[in-house]
């Protein structure tokens, strides 16, 4: 395969919260309408990553690039960026005070103003319909939405501008197993159809066999390993044999190799 | 650069040609108008939609288009997205077929106009204020049989949490509470001598001074203060907790939020009101005689003979009886608001808000009743 272009490009990053230091020399490069899963255990700095390449965390030291922008050291301003991109945050980060479909229009509101009212409806209808929600959800506010409901508006409002680049921290935790497969699929087709880069944290093992091309692996304050699933179960560290290695690991591979076979 | 746009043709056969970019950014969303004005006119005819020229699609642009072909001629049948629109390329294909798959549109409830609002949001108002002072009530009711249980069973008792509010609501405000109150004593001195001082009789400041901060001011500037301050703070601390499902994850584990958070606010504030409003009215005095000494001519020696021959304790005594009680109402009024906070950020807000305002006014209201009751006994 031809050299792709890079969307995301991460170097040297350092991390640090008083004397604890997440990341140190970090380097992480993020290719154009790729799907990249992000792996690691519980703390290791996976959503510190995320907040830190889109510029909501402001790191010790390195360089961080995103679609040619320079994100930090600080260049680019926050506007130029979140157009063209969408994040859906670990726990949904919905504003409590609109209704569903407020939340899925806000971003469409900000950024392009000229959009009527009735569109406005129709384009945040569909994003929740494709995003696994029935009708009726969109004047509901989201404290009376289940937690995986939450979830899915939050990813309406992610994918609102048809972003170019699409951060997801956890999007399946919380999800039933039909609308996490029905997710992966949504953001295969979401890749293929619009040219999206996606970066998803995740520690569903279904999803990282099917949707993500390559897998980056954070352990001891870098990326470990960053290729494709068959190079990463290859790879002979501890935690990444253990991380595919144990029972649910094998669980999901098999499936996906029988799957692929029938 | 261009931008998206189309062309028809109507007639018994319509088309529709799209032509450039049909995406978000490239403005798609200003062709919204004219294409539904277009759909209208072809209603129910079989429409053809020419996608040859049609440079990149979003999910909107393919909203959009599989809206128009749906509502004019009604082509796509189930299984058949695609009907209808020719020289598609497969891109475009999947996007259009997830598009009519998905066209929803969630309509957000019309509202009513401003005068009804304003009628149904006094009718409510009026509504809420009755039920709120009976909720307020049953609040103070359990407040206090809980802490009726927490003295006959002191293991439910927080020590470590009463002394934690006392020092955040009581020792951290001494500063701005003392100052207040000797500015005050320092003002009602100077001013009340330049009118009495028409009369002659400018010494009768310290009089005016030592009853008007040991009756009133010294307590009351107190209980504003802290209820400004920490009836604030309660409300938004319990609020937020509340937002956090962290008040269920106690009722969870069998901590009642009675004893952990209501309680221990309450004993704070019962303790730390007095020994603020004491220490108000000590600086209150001081101010005055500064004052007298600097500007007056009295000298602090005179100051406070007056102050021990005529003011007296009575005056003290009626000033602190009404601080516990400020402080205890502050403090219910700040729990109480913050355990009502429900669902959204913004109406936690809104709960700080009425805790500032409802506690202000208790303290208020009290202190008139207070006055009248004093005025009956003779005081
Ligand atoms: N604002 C903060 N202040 C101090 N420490 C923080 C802060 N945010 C994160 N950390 C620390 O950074 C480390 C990485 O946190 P992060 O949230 O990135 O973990 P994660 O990899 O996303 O874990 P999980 O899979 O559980 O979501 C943790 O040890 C955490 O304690
Ligand atoms: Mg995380």
């Amino acid at each position: 395969m031809a050299e792709q272009k890079n969307v995301i490009e991460v170097r040297d990053l350092k991390n640090q919260f008083g004397k604890q230091v997440v990341h140190d020399d970090l380097d992480l490069d993020v290719r154009e309408r790729e799907i990249l899963g992000v792996v690691g255990g519980s703390g290791t700095g996976k959503s510190v990553l995320l907040r830190s390449i889109v510029g909501l965390q402001t790191p010790k030291d390195g360089q961080i690039h995103v679609l040619g922008r320079q994100i930090f050291p600080r260049k680019a301003t926050a506007r130029e960026i979140n157009e063209d991109i969408g994040i859906l945050f670990q726990d949904g980060a919905l504003f409590s005070s609109m209704t569903v479909s407020e939340n899925v229009m806000a971003p469409l509101r900000e950024h392009h103003p000229e959009i009527g009212d009735q569109l406005a409806q129709e384009i945040a209808g569909m994003k929740l319909s494709l995003s696994g929600l029935s009708e009726g959800v969109g004047g509901k506010m989201p404290s009376e939405l289940s937690g995986g409901m939450r979830k899915r508006v939050a990813l309406a409002r992610a994918m609102a501008l048809d972003p170019r680049i699409l951060f997801l921290d956890e999007p399946t935790a919380g999800l039933d197993p039909i609308g996490a497969a029905r997710f992966d699929e949504l953001i295969i087709s979401l890749k293929e159809n619009l040219g999206l880069t996606i970066f998803m944290v995740t520690h569903d093992l279904d999803s990282l066999n099917r949707a993500c091309d390559r897998v980056a692996v954070l352990a001891e304050k870098k990326v470990i390993v960053n290729a494709s699933l068959d190079e990463v179960r290859r790879s002979n560290h501890p935690w990444i044999g253990e991380y595919f290695g144990g029972p649910r690991g094998r669980a999901a591979a098999g499936a996906n190799l029988a799957s692929g076979a029938a | 650069m261009t931008s998206a746009s189309f062309e028809v043709v109507k007639g018994d056969h319509p088309r529709l040609s799209a032509h450039g970019p049909w995406t978000i950014a490239d403005g798609v969303a200003a062709l919204d108008s004219k294409i539904r004005a277009f759909a209208q006119t072809t209603l129910d005819k079989k429409l053809t939609i020419d996608m040859a020229g049609v440079e990149a699609l979003d999910t909107v642009g393919a909203m959009i288009l599989q809206r128009t072909m749906q509502a004019c001629g009604g082509r796509t049948q189930e299984g058949q997205p695609l009907a209808g629109f020719v020289n598609v390329t497969d891109h475009h294909e999947t996007l259009l077929e997830q598009a009519a798959g998905n066209l929803i549109s969630c309509e957000v409830p019309q509202r009513p106009n401003s005068a009804l609002i304003v009628l149904e949001r006094v009718g409510r108002a009026t509504d809420d204020i009755a039920e709120e002072v009976l909720n307020i009530l049953s609040f103070v009711g359990q407040v206090v049989s809980r802490i009726g249980e927490n003295i006959r069973h002191p293991g439910h008792f927080r020590p470590t949490a009463v002394v934690h509010h006392m020092e955040t609501a009581g020792l951290n405000a001494l500063f701005i509470v003392g100052l207040m109150s000797f500015l005050i004593g320092a003002v009602v001195a100077f001013m009340g001598a330049t009118v009495l001082a028409e009369f002659g009789a400018e010494v009768f400041a310290v009089e005016l001074v030592g009853i008007s901060v040991l009756r009133e001011f010294g307590v009351l500037l107190t209980a504003i203060l802290i209820a400004g301050r920490s009836g604030s703070a309660f409300t938004a601390a319990i609020g937020s907790m509340k937002l956090r499902e962290e008040i269920d994850a106690m009722r969870a584990m069998g901590i009642d939020p009675m004893d952990a958070l209501v309680v221990p606010r309450v004993i704070a504030l019962l303790l730390a009101v007095p020994c603020l409003a004491f220490i108000a009215s000590v600086l209150g005095l001081m101010g005055g005689g500064v004052v007298c000494a600097l500007a007056l001519d009295i000298p602090p020696a005179l100051f406070m003979a007056r102050t021990q021959d005529i003011i007296v304790i009575d005056n003290f005594v009626v000033g602190m009886v009404k601080a516990p009680v400020f402080g205890f109402a502050i403090a219910v009024i700040g729990c109480y608001q913050g355990m009502m906070v429900e669902a959204s950020a913004e109406e936690l807000g809104r709960r700080t808000t009425i805790s500032v305002v409802q506690s202000l006014f208790l303290v208020i209201l009290a202190d008139a009743l207070f006055a009248i009751l004093f005025m009956e006994l003779d005081y």
